[in-house]
C-alpha cells in the first residue's frame, strides 16, 4: 500500500512536469507587428443622417413642406412605393391620406397631438440586431422619463431640454462631472417634502421601478420614456435577459411611449438621426442638427487628412481602451458575481473613438466572446497586456470624482484612480502614457482629445481646446470661460500614480 | 499464541506508515514550487527564472523594461505567491481539521465562524468610511489591521457568550454564523451607499486569490502557519480525547469547553491573518482534512501535519494551474473544479465510517 | 399514582402543547397584520383607504377606466404589491420548512436547504441561459433552466445514495462538494461573458421578490403547499428516525426511502422558489433553530411552526426592505440577516434547553 501511493504521487508529478515542459516549449508568442495607421479604421467624413420617422419622405432631417411635395410628385409618378418612409399614417398604403397626415405632423401641438411611427433600434451589445420594429409615439411631448446617463444628458443639452425631464433612472450619487443644469436630478429625496424635487425612479441605469414611475405618470403626466438602445441592459426589450424593473412592453401597457437612442455611438449618422428624432418629438428646433452634421464632418475630414499625411513615415500608436466602474462584474471563486475592472472589446464605441483618432487596436487574439459587448473583464494586474506592446492606454470614464468642467475643484483622493493601477505592468504605464478621458464629452470631442493624446505633435493642445470651445459654445451653450477652466483628460501625474 | 513482538511491530508499522506519505506530499510541494516559479502569462522558461533569481541574490539590477517586468514577475510575484499559497492552504486545513474534530461536525471549516465577513467588514469601513481603529498608521496597513481586528469579532462574541453559559459546540458555530449574517448585511448595505471606485477596490480583494501577495505580507503568513501548527500540535492529544465526546473527555481530566475556546482563538487568529491578505479561499479548509483523514489517520498527531501538507499542495497546485492557463480565474475555481470530483470519489469509496 | 399528580401532569402537558399552538397562532396573526401594512408600503403614493378600495373593487369585478388614476392604483396594488407579498410568504414557508426538514433528516444542525447544491445548480442554470443565450422557455425568464439545473445536484445525490454506506454525513459532504463544483462551473462559464450579462445575473443572485406574476405565483404556491403537506404527513416518521437508523428500521420505517423522498420534495420546493427569487440565505438555516429553541424538536409541530414563522419573518424583512428604499436598492437577504441574527442570539441566550 505504501509503495503504491508513493509511485502514484511520483508518477503524477512527473507527468505534470512533462506537460509543463511541453507547454513551455511550444508556446507561441503573440506577434508584435508595428505597422502604419490603418486608414480603414478611421471614421468616415461622409455623414448622411436620416430621420427615421414615417413621413420623412425625402429622408432628410425634418418633416416639412419638402416631404409633402416629394410625396405628391411621387404619387403622380407612381414611384411612391419605393420610398421607405412614405407611409406616414402607417396604414400599409401610400396614398393621399399620407399627404394629409404629413401636414398634420407638421402642425402638431399640445392641443393637436399626432401619433408618429419611428424606427426603433435595439442592440445586443455592439451591433444592431433588430432595426425593423417600428414603435409609435405621440408628439409633441413635454414630460419625459429618461435614463440619465452622462451621454444621454449631454445629448439633451444639445437641444436645451431640461425642465421637460420629470423622472430619471441612474444609479450613482451626484455626478460631479455633469453639467450643472442636470445635477438637480440626483438630489436624493426619500420623503416628498413640499418643494423638494423628487426625480429618481430607478436605482440603476436600466431599471425603472414600476411604482415610482407610475407615481410620475399620475402626478407629472409623463408620457414618454427615452432610454438607450442596449436592450440587454435597458428596459429589457425583446431580449432574453432577466427582467429587472419594467420591460418595454410593460411600459407601453402603462401608457408610455418608449424611444430608444444611442447617445454614445461613434456612428454619427445614427447619433444625428437620434438628435433629430428627439427634436421632432419634443418640438424643439432641429436646425441644430444640420449644423452639427457639417461641423462633425469637417472635423473628421481634418483629422483624417492630417493622419493620412503621416502614412509611410513609420509610426503607430497601439492603444487599449479600458473603462473601470463598479457596474462591471466578475465572478468569484464560489460562483458569486462581484465587481471588477474591465476592458473594451474591439467593437465597442469606446475603442472606436481611439481608432478614429488614429490608434491601432492590437489585441486581436485575445479571446473575446463572439459579438461581445463593450466589456470584458480581468481581475489580475496588467501583466497579461505586456505581449501586446501597448504604448498608450486611454480610459473613458464618467463619474470619476474629478470635475471636468472645473479643474480647480478638489481632486478627490487617490481612491478613484486605484483602478488604473490595474494597468501598472504595461509599457504604457511605465512610460507614463495612461490617460483618462472625460466621458461627459460628446463623441466627436472625445475623438478630438484622443487624437491630441495620441499624436500631440500633430494635434496640439490648443487645437483641441479651440475645437472644444467652438463646439461647446455653438451646440451646448457653454461659455468659453468655463471650457478654458475645465480639464477634460487626466494624466498619470494628476492621478498621483 | 500471539507473538507480542510481531503485533507490536505490526502496530508500529501501521501507525508510522502515514509518515512516509506525508514526506511524499512534501516532496511534491517542493517540486511544484520550483515548477511554478516561471509560470505566468508572459513567456518565461524555468532556466530564465532561475537565472533571474540568481541575479537577484547576487544583487544585479534589471536595466530595461523587458528585464524589469520579468524580474518583477518572478521575484516579486511568483515566489511570494507560491509561499503564500502554501501558508494559506496549510493554515486553512489545520484550522478545518481541528474544528471538525472539536465541533464533531463534518461541515465545520474556519470560515463558518464568520471570520471572512468580519474581515471584509473591517476593510469596507476603512475604505468607505475612513474609520480606523488604530490611527496614525499608513493607509494600506491600517486597512489590513482593521480587517484583522474585525475578523476576530465573531470569535470574540463566541468567547464572550460562552463565559455566561456553557455553549455546546454546535451553538458555537451557529453563533458564528449569525454574526456572519449580520456583517454580511452591513457589507451589502454599505456597498449600496458608497461610490463605484471604493466598491471596485473592496471587491478586488474579496475575490479570493493569492495573486495580490507581495513580500511584505509573507512574514505574517509564515508566522500564522508556524503559530497554528505549533499550537495545535501541542494540544494534539487533548483534541483527540475531546473528539470522542465531551463526557468522556471530562472523565479523563480534559475540560472540553476550555479546550474549544483555546483552539478557536488560535484558529481564528491564524485564519484572520490569512484572510486579510488573500481574501476567502473556500473549499480547502473543508476538504483537505477529510482527505487526510482517509489516507493518513484520524489522530491529530498525523492529521495535523497531514492536512497541512495536503491543503498546501492543493492551493499551490491550483494557483500554478491557473497561472498556466489564464490569470482571470480566482484560485478557488480550479480548486473546486479539480478537487471536487476527486473528493466525491473518495467519499463514495470510503469504507470506514469516520462519522 | 393518585389523581392530583395525574391532573398536574396533564396540566403541564397541556400547557406544553398550548405553548406550541400559541406560537403558531401568534406567527399567523403577525403575518396577517404585516400583509395589511405591507400593502401600503411602496414608492407609489396611495392612501390607506384607496388601497383597500382598490382591492375590494377588483374583487367585486369593477374595472376602472384605462389610464385613469384608479386604473394605475389597480396596476400597482394588484400587479405589484400583492404578488410580491404572497411570494414572500410562500418563500418563507418553503425555505423554513425545507431548512427544518433538512436538519432533521441530515441530523446536522448546519444543514440548510442549499446544502444539497440546489442554489449553485440554479446559479449554473442561470449562467448557462444568460451566457450562452439559450432559453428553453423564454417566457419563463430563466425560470425553467434554473429549476432544472437546481435539481441536478439532488438527482446526483439520490442516484448515488445506494452506493453510500448509509451515512448522512457523507451525503452532506457530497452535497457540499457538488455545491463547490457547480459554482466552479458557473465561474468558468461566466469568466468570458460581458458586463451586461453579469450584471443581470448579479441582480438575480442577490435575491428579490419583485419579479413575479400571478401565473408563476400559482405554480409556486402549488409546489410549496403540496410539499409542506407531504412533509407534515411524514413528520411523525421523522420523529422516530431521530432515535437512530437501526432503531427506526426495527420499528418498521424504511429510513432510506423516507430520506430520499424528503430530499426530493424539499429540492423541488426550494428549486422553484430560487428560480424566481434568487438566493436568499439565512431563513433556511437560522429560522428553524430559532423555532426549535422555542418549541422544541417535535417535527409534528416544528413544520407548521416553521411555515408560520418563516412566512411572517420573510414578509417582515421584505416590507422593511421596501420601506427603506423604494428603488429596490436594499436586498431582502441583508435585512433578513440584520433583523434575524440578533433575534437569534437573543433567543439563544435566554434559552434553557440544549437542543443540539
Amino acid at each position: 500500500m505504501e509503495k503504491k501511493a508513493v509511485i502514484a504521487i511520483v508518477a503524477i508529478v512527473v507527468v505534470f512536469a512533462a506537460i509543463v515542459c511541453v507547454g513551455l516549449l511550444t508556446q507561441e508568442k503573440p506577434k508584435y507587428d508595428p505597422a502604419d495607421v490603418d486608414l480603414s479604421q478611421l471614421a468616415s467624413a461622409d455623414i448622411n443622417p436620416c430621420l427615421e420617422v414615417f413621413g420623412n419622405v425625402n429622408e432628410d432631417l425634418v418633416i416639412d413642406d419638402k416631404d409633402v411635395k416629394a410625396l405628391e410628385s411621387a404619387l403622380k409618378d407612381g414611384t411612391a412605393k419605393n420610398l421607405r418612409y412614405a407611409d406616414a399614417n402607417f396604414d400599409g398604403v401610400v396614398d393621399k391620406n399620407d399627404v394629409e397626415y404629413i401636414k398634420k405632423i407638421m402642425n402638431a401641438s399640445f392641443d393637436n397631438p399626432v401619433e408618429i411611427k419611428h424606427i426603433q433600434r435595439y442592440s445586443d451589445g455592439d451591433y444592431y440586431v433588430d432595426t425593423s420594429k417600428g414603435r409609435t409615439t405621440t408628439i409633441p411631448v413635454n414630460s419625459l422619463a429618461v435614463t440619465a446617463s452622462a451621454n444621454m444628458l449631454t445629448m439633451f443639452k444639445h437641444l436645451g431640454i431640461c425642465d421637460e425631464i420629470k423622472a430619471v433612472a441612474w444609479y450613482s450619487k451626484v455626478d460631479q462631472t455633469l453639467l450643472a443644469d442636470y445635477q438637480k436630478f440626483f438630489i436624493d429625496s426619500k420623503f416628498d417634502v413640499e418643494g423638494s424635487p423628487v426625480y429618481r425612479v430607478g436605482g440603476s441605469a436600466g431599471y425603472f421601478s414600476e411604482e415610482m414611475l407610475t407615481k410620475h405618470i399620475v402626478n407629472d403626466g409623463v408620457t414618454t420614456l427615452i432610454t438607450a438602445d442596449n436592450a440587454a441592459s435597458y428596459l429589457n426589450g425583446p431580449s432574453k435577459s432577466y427582467p429587472y424593473g419594467i420591460t418595454e412592453d410593460r411600459a407601453y401597457e402603462l401608457g408610455l411611449d418608449v424611444i430608444r437612442v444611442a447617445p454614445a455611438a461613434t456612428d454619427f449618422e445614427s447619433f444625428l438621426a437620434d438628435v433629430a428624432l428627439i427634436a421632432l418629438v419634443t418640438g424643439k428646433d432641429s436646425s441644430i442638427v444640420t449644423d452639427l452634421q457639417s461641423w462633425i464632418s469637417s472635423t473628421i475630414k481634418e483629422i483624417n487628412n492630417k493622419l493620412t499625411d503621416r502614412v509611410g513615415k513609420g509610426f503607430v500608436k497601439q492603444i487599449s481602451v479600458g473603462v473601470s466602474s463598479s457596474n462591471s462584474y466578475s465572478v468569484t471563486s464560489d460562483g458569486k458575481v462581484e465587481t471588477s475592472n474591465y476592458i473594451s472589446s474591439p467593437t465597442s464605441d469606446y475603442t472606436k473613438v481611439a481608432m478614429a483618432a488614429g490608434g491601432k487596436w492590437v489585441m486581436q487574439d485575445y479571446p473575446w466572446k463572439e459579438g461581445s459587448s463593450s466589456s470584458s473583464k480581468y481581475t489580475d494586474l496588467g501583466k497579461w497586456l505586456e505581449p501586446y506592446h501597448l504604448n498608450t492606454i486611454i480610459a473613458i470614464k464618467t463619474a470619476s470624482g474629478f470635475t471636468y468642467y472645473d479643474k480647480d475643484a478638489t481632486l478627490s483622493s487617490t481612491v478613484p484612480w486605484s483602478c488604473m493601477m490595474a494597468f501598472s505592468d504595461t509599457e504604457a504605464f511605465y512610460n507614463d502614457h495612461v490617460y483618462v478621458l472625460s466621458g461627459d464629452l460628446p463623441v466627436i470631442l472625445r475623438i478630438v482629445y484622443a487624437a491630441n493624446l495620441l499624436y500631440p505633435e500633430i494635434f496640439s493642445d490648443s487645437w483641441a481646446e479651440k475645437k472644444n470651445i467652438d463646439y461647446s459654445e455653438k451646440f451646448l451653450g457653454i461659455s468659453s470661460s468655463i471650457i478654458k477652466n475645465g480639464k477634460f483628460y487626466v494624466t498619470m501625474e494628476d492621478m498621483g500614480l | 499464541m500471539v507473538n507480542i513482538n510481531e503485533s507490536i511491530a505490526d502496530y508500529r508499522r501501521r501507525e508510522n506508515a502515514p509518515k512516509s506519505y506525508i514526506g511524499v506530499v512534501l516532496l511534491a510541494i517542493v517540486l511544484v514550487f520550483i515548477l511554478s516559479l516561471p509560470a505566468s502569462e508572459i513567456d518565461i522558461n524555468l532556466f530564465e527564472a532561475l537565472r533571474i533569481i540568481y541575479d537577484h541574490i547576487m544583487g544585479v539590477e534589471p536595466s530595461n523594461y523587458h528585464d524589469m517586468i520579468r524580474h518583477r514577475i518572478v521575484v516579486e510575484q511568483n515566489i511570494p505567491r507560491a509561499i503564500g499559497a502554501i501558508c494559506a492552504g496549510g493554515v486553512l486545513s489545520i484550522g478545518g481539521a481541528v474544528l471538525q474534530n472539536l465541533i464533531r461536525n463534518p461541515l465545520a471549516d474556519p470560515y463558518t465562524l464568520g471570520i471572512s465577513s468580519g474581515a471584509l467588514f473591517g476593510m469596507v469601513i476603512s475604505l468607505a468610511l475612513g474609520i480606523s481603529i488604530i490611527p496614525f498608521i499608513d493607509q494600506m496597513d491600517s486597512r489590513i489591521l482593521n480587517a484583522f481586528l474585525f475578523a476576530l469579532i465573531p470569535t470574540g462574541i463566541i468567547v464572550f457568550l460562552s463565559s455566561f453559559k456553557k455553549v455546546s459546540p454546535t451553538m458555537m458555530i451557529l453563533i458564528g454564523i449569525a454574526v456572519m449574517y449580520i456583517f454580511n448585511a452591513f457589507n451589502t448595505i454599505i456597498k449600496y451607499t458608497t461610490d463605484d471606485e471604493t466598491i471596485s477596490q473592496i471587491y478586488q480583494w474579496t475575490v479570493g486569490s493569492v495573486s495580490g501577495l507581495s513580500w511584505g505580507s509573507i512574514p505574517k503568513l509564515v508566522f500564522a502557519l508556524v503559530m497554528i501548527y505549533i499550537a495545535m500540535y501541542w494540544i494534539r492529544n487533548e483534541i483527540d480525547i475531546v473528539a470522542q465526546g465531551d463526557h468522556g473527555a471530562m472523565t479523563l481530566g480534559v475540560n472540553p469547553y476550555r479546550l474549544r475556546i483555546i483552539a478557536l482563538v488560535f484558529v481564528s487568529l491564524a485564519t484572520a491573518i490569512i484572510v486579510c491578505y488573500t481574501g476567502t479561499i473556500g473549499f480547502v479548509g473543508l476538504v483537505a482534512p477529510h482527505i487526510a483523514r482517509r489516507y493518513f489517520s484520524s489522530k491529530c498527531r498525523l492529521l495535523i501535519p497531514g492536512s497541512a501538507v495536503i491543503g498546501a499542495l492543493m492551493v499551490l497546485l491550483s494557483d500554478y494551474i491557473i497561472r498556466l492557463i489564464t490569470p482571470n480565474l480566482p484560485v478557488g475555481v480550479v480548486l473546486a473544479l479539480v478537487c471536487s470530483p476527486i473528493f466525491i470519489v473518495i467519499l463514495v469509496r470510503m469504507k470506514r465510517n469516520e462519522w | 399514582m393518585d389523581d392530583s399528580k395525574f391532573e398536574q401532569m396533564k396540566a403541564e402537558y397541556n400547557s406544553h402543547i398550548f405553548r406550541k399552538f400559541g406560537f403558531i397562532i401568534l406567527c399567523i396573526a403577525f403575518m396577517i397584520v404585516m400583509i395589511a401594512i405591507s400593502v401600503n408600503i411602496g414608492g407609489y403614493q396611495i392612501s390607506f383607504m384607496e388601497v383597500y378600495r382598490t382591492i375590494f373593487d377588483h374583487i367585486l369585478g369593477v374595472v376602472p377606466e384605462e389610464y385613469s388614476k384608479e386604473w394605475y392604483d389597480y396596476q400597482i396594488v394588484w400587479n405589484n404589491r400583492l404578488p410580491r407579498i404572497l411570494f414572500a410568504i410562500l418563500s418563507g414557508i418553503g425555505l423554513a420548512v425545507s431548512g427544518a426538514t433538512m436538519q432533521s433528516v441530515m441530523k446536522n444542525p448546519l444543514a440548510e436547504p442549499y446544502t444539497t447544491g440546489v442554489s449553485s445548480g440554479a446559479c449554473f442554470g442561470v449562467a448557462i441561459s444568460m451566457a450562452l443565450g439559450v432559453s428553453l422557455f423564454p417566457s419563463l425568464n430563466m425560470g425553467a433552466e434554473a429549476f432544472i439545473m437546481a435539481l441536478i445536484p439532488v438527482a446526483i445525490i439520490i442516484i448515488m445514495s445506494p452506493k453510500l454506506n448509509n451515512s448522512v454525513a457523507t451525503v452532506i459532504l457530497i452535497g457540499t462538494a457538488l455545491t463547490y463544483m457547480f459554482n466552479a462551473f458557473s465561474t468558468f462559464l461566466l469568466v468570458t461573458t460581458d458586463s451586461e450579462t453579469l450584471a443581470a445575473i448579479y441582480k438575480w443572485q442577490v435575491g428579490s421578490f419583485s419579479n413575479i406574476t400571478w401565473d408563476r405565483l400559482a405554480i409556486i404556491a402549488i409546489f410549496v403547499i403540496a410539499g409542506t403537506i407531504i412533509i407534515e404527513i411524514l413528520s411523525h416518521k421523522l420523529n422516530i428516525m431521530t432515535l437512530g437508523d437501526n432503531a427506526a428500521q426495527s420499528l418498521g420505517i424504511n429510513v432510506r426511502r423516507i430520506r430520499i423522498l424528503c430530499l426530493l420534495v424539499m429540492a423541488i420546493m426550494v428549486a422553484c422558489i430560487v428560480s424566481y427569487a434568487g438566493i436568499i440565505g439565512f431563513v433556511g438555516l437560522i429560522c428553524p433553530h430559532m423555532i426549535r429553541l422555542i418549541i422544541g424538536s417535535d417535527n409534528r409541530f416544528l413544520i407548521p411552526a416553521a411555515s408560520a414563522f418563516g412566512a411572517a419573518f420573510l414578509l417582515f424583512s421584505d416590507s422593511c426592505a421596501k420601506w427603506l428604499s423604494s428603488l429596490d436598492m436594499v436586498p431582502v437577504g441583508a435585512i433578513c440577516g440584520l433583523i434575524g441574527a440578533p433575534l437569534f442570539l437573543f433567543i439563544l441566550m435566554h434559552n434553557r434547553r440544549n437542543i443540539w
